[in-house]
């Protein structure tokens, strides 16, 4: 009978929330227990091993080497290629696929474009106040979900990291005051103490009422109400925001995707801003992608812009609109695309995603999905923090090991891309 | 007076083919398409003056069927909505375009006079700081705004939209004057510094967010942002004269209605300065 190996403080790789406990029992090269996983990182880890993708030109199998080196050639026969994905894949490999854009002169763009890019816009605008999620764990007694709904997204960031969490200075659930803004009564909204129904598309209007409301101003009323909540109510969460000695509001895409897109999360960074007059205050992106925030990371390492950057004249060149993959896919100006571990065929719209079609597309991916339908090569790849290490970056931008525990056929990301690169650049 | 007119080739290297048809167009970065550098150049240069097409380089000779000779002015005929920085940075000199451009159309530039019988993409005349952009057609997002990053937009010059203009008009606008006679999306001069806008169709909603100072003229009455007050009604002797220079200067139509009646005044974005007024014609 074969051994039973157990390995602690395993990090999962699903969200944003990186939790760094996870327990797992390993026989025969198989996953046979797994403790402190929430329910979607159990389901995770259950289905890891299946749906494997194996090398493919053109809907044959072929040679790992030969899907490689096809890869190699489309990136540099092409005018004006795409690199896309790199949320879910380690910082080693998002270093290298942004080398390989460089080499390529192609346009490189992470998921972060369609999901927490117009907060990243609005950091830009106006800076944001943040901390790490242990030192709000410690000491935040006032806590706000905005557009947010981590008891379904991120199931243990409450037991983890805030509301039921037990810290240095607030040890539990009473000792913290929680406020949740969003369109619906969402799972976290009946855990909070307040819940405040936001008219949808509305978020702007009120953020931009707080702010006058917390610098001693009176907002323009219409029927008394601002964005469905009354003023009064507001007046009271003015008082709140403002005698809070150390807040922290947690945003998700109900702020960065609706209404004034990015002039939401610009909005409330000011807010945020004009708070730190008060007490503390701190705001974070509730991240989705496991290194998502990686790669905001690493491509502002690596050229200085987060994501939406263009290589087409060897320097960096940065604008959201432009080089996002959205607009380069819907607008037909691309003419290849080089998919790093995402499924944009199933998350894009149906413009953008149809065009994959009709371009050479190369996914680079572990498993099958929608968009390994499209693709003319498919390269597969190591798990990461199952069987590839690597570097991940949680949601509040701390870096964390994965380390590897069960055995792979296939070379993680960042050797693939090491080796497209070395036959891009030895051509 | 000399002219070169330039006509796109239907086939040139940017378009992207598959199994012999067209399936898209790789952007052209065209801001060699300028007056002030063409109007000095011999045929045989202008012939090889570059283009960028994605990664690599092409040449005029590639893309354009050549008439007439280099001059300051300029005409093109062709859907040339791929192409980029059409008379990005210019200072003098005049470019007729009889066709769509694509985007930073005339995006810097400091003088002369743009002309687009169409369309044409985002940030219209971005960072300009003089000269005359005319467009007959629909505008993109960003008309008249800032670069990513940086603080200051249109900074002087005019820019006339015929047709309708997209989100984010006038963000950051520092001086100068944007003419919209059709609609206008969402965001408009958010975080405007200092200019005039005037927008004779529908106008989105958010206008003037963030807004430090400048004017904003809507002829259709819109719910605005809390953080907007009311002054007052009545009818602003300047904005009289500002019309008169407008069709004179200029050529714009007016629509009559505009030029009496009285304009609600409002004030903010009182996040911010304060400064900024929006003044909405009241149609009784």
């Amino acid at each position: 009978m074969s051994e039973v190996k157990k390995y602690e403080n395993i990090t999962c790789t699903f969200c944003g929330a990186l939790c760094d406990n996870i327990e797992v029992e390993v026989e025969s090269n198989q996953i046979k227990k797994i403790k402190n996983a929430c329910a979607i990182s159990r389901k995770k880890y259950m289905h890891a091993l299946q749906d494997r993708t194996i090398p493919m030109l053109n809907g044959k199998e072929c040679d790992y080497d030969e899907a490689i080196s096809r890869a190699a050639d489309i990136l540099k026969n092409s005018k004006n290629p795409l690199i896309y994905g790199l949320s879910s894949t380690t910082a080693e490999a998002q270093k290298t696929a942004v080398k390989i854009a460089e080499l390529s002169g192609a346009n490189i763009d992470s998921t972060s474009s369609v999901c927490h890019g117009p907060g990243t816009m609005a950091k830009q605008l106006v800076g944001m106040v943040t901390a790490t999620l242990g030192e709000i764990k410690n000491r935040s007694d006032l806590m706000i979900f905005w557009g947010a709904n981590p008891v379904e997204a991120h199931p243990n960031h409450s037991k983890r990291y805030t509301m039921l969490s037990e810290g240095l200075f607030k040890k539990n659930r009473s000792d913290r005051e929680v406020i949740v803004f969003d369109v619906r009564k969402t799972p976290t909204a009946k855990m909070a103490d307040q819940f405040f129904e936001v008219e949808p598309g509305k978020d702007f209007e009120l953020l931009m009422a707080l702010r006058m409301l917390v610098n001693g101003k009176e907002p323009e009323l219409n029927n008394n109400q601002i964005a469905g909540i009354d003023i009064e109510d507001l007046k009271v969460i003015a008082e709140k925001l403002k005698n809070a000695k150390y807040g922290s509001i947690f945003y998700g895409m109900g702020l960065t995707m609706t209404g004034a897109k990015y002039m939401n999360t610009w909005a409330a960074m000011s807010l945020i801003r004009d708070l730190n007059d008060f007490g503390r205050f701190v705001m974070m992106p509730m991240r989705g992608h496991g290194n998502v925030a990686g790669s905001e990371i690493t491509m502002a390492w690596q050229t200085g812009y987060p994501f939406a950057v263009n290589f087409s004249r060897a320097y960096p060149r940065y604008n959201p609109g432009e080089y996002t993959a959205v607009d380069l896919l819907a607008n037909r100006e691309v003419d290849a695309a080089f998919i790093i571990a995402s499924d944009p065929a199933a998350n894009l719209p149906h413009q953008a995603a149809a065009y994959l079609d009709e371009i050479p597309t190369i996914v680079l991916d572990p498993h099958w999905n929608l968009t390994t339908d499209k693709a003319e090569v498919v390269i597969p790849s190591a798990l990461k923090g199952i069987t590839a290490s690597g570097t991940v970056y949680r949601m509040d931008h701390v870096p964390l090991h994965l380390r590897s525990f069960l055995e792979d056929e296939w070379p993680d990301d960042a050797e693939a891309l090491v080796k497209i690169g070395e036959l891009i650049e030895n051509d | 007076m000399s002219k070169l007119r330039l006509k796109l080739k239907e086939d040139n290297p940017a378009l992207i083919k598959r199994d012999n048809e067209v399936i898209g167009k790789v952007p052209v970065e065209a801001e060699n398409i300028n007056p002030d550098l063409i109007k000095d150049l011999n045929l045989e240069d202008l012939k090889n003056l570059e283009l960028l097409v994605g990664k690599k380089t092409y040449k005029f000779k590639d893309f354009f069927e050549i008439a007439g000779e280099p001059a300051p002015e300029i005409e093109i005929y062709g859907d040339l909505s791929n192409f980029k920085y059409i008379g990005a940075a210019m200072t003098s000199g005049k470019i007729i375009v009889d066709g769509n451009t694509g985007m930073h159309t005339a995006s810097e530039m400091k003088g002369g006079k743009i002309e687009i019988r169409g369309n044409t993409g985002d940030w219209l005349g971005a960072e300009m700081t003089g000269g005359f952009i005319k467009i007959y057609g629909d505008a993109g997002h960003y008309v008249g705004a800032a670069f990513r990053g940086d603080k200051l937009g249109m900074n002087r010059g005019l820019i006339y939209i015929k047709g309708n203009a997209g989100n984010f008009t006038a963000n950051k606008m520092r001086r100068g004057e944007i003419i919209i006679n059709g609609n206008c999306g969402d965001l408009l001069a958010a975080q405007m510094i200092a200019g005039s806008v005037y927008v004779f169709g529908k106008c989105g909603s958010r206008v003037g967010a963030g807004m430090k100072r400048g004017t904003i003229i809507l002829s259709d009455d819109i719910k605005l942002l809390p953080t907007f007050n009311y002054n007052i009604s009545y009818n602003p002797n300047f904005l009289n004269t500002a019309y008169n220079h407008l069709e004179d200067d200029y050529s714009i139509k007016i629509p009559d209605y505009l030029k009496s009646g009285n304009y609600a005044r409002y004030t903010g974005d009182n996040t911010e300065l304060g400064k900024g007024e929006i003044l909405i014609w009241e149609k009784e």
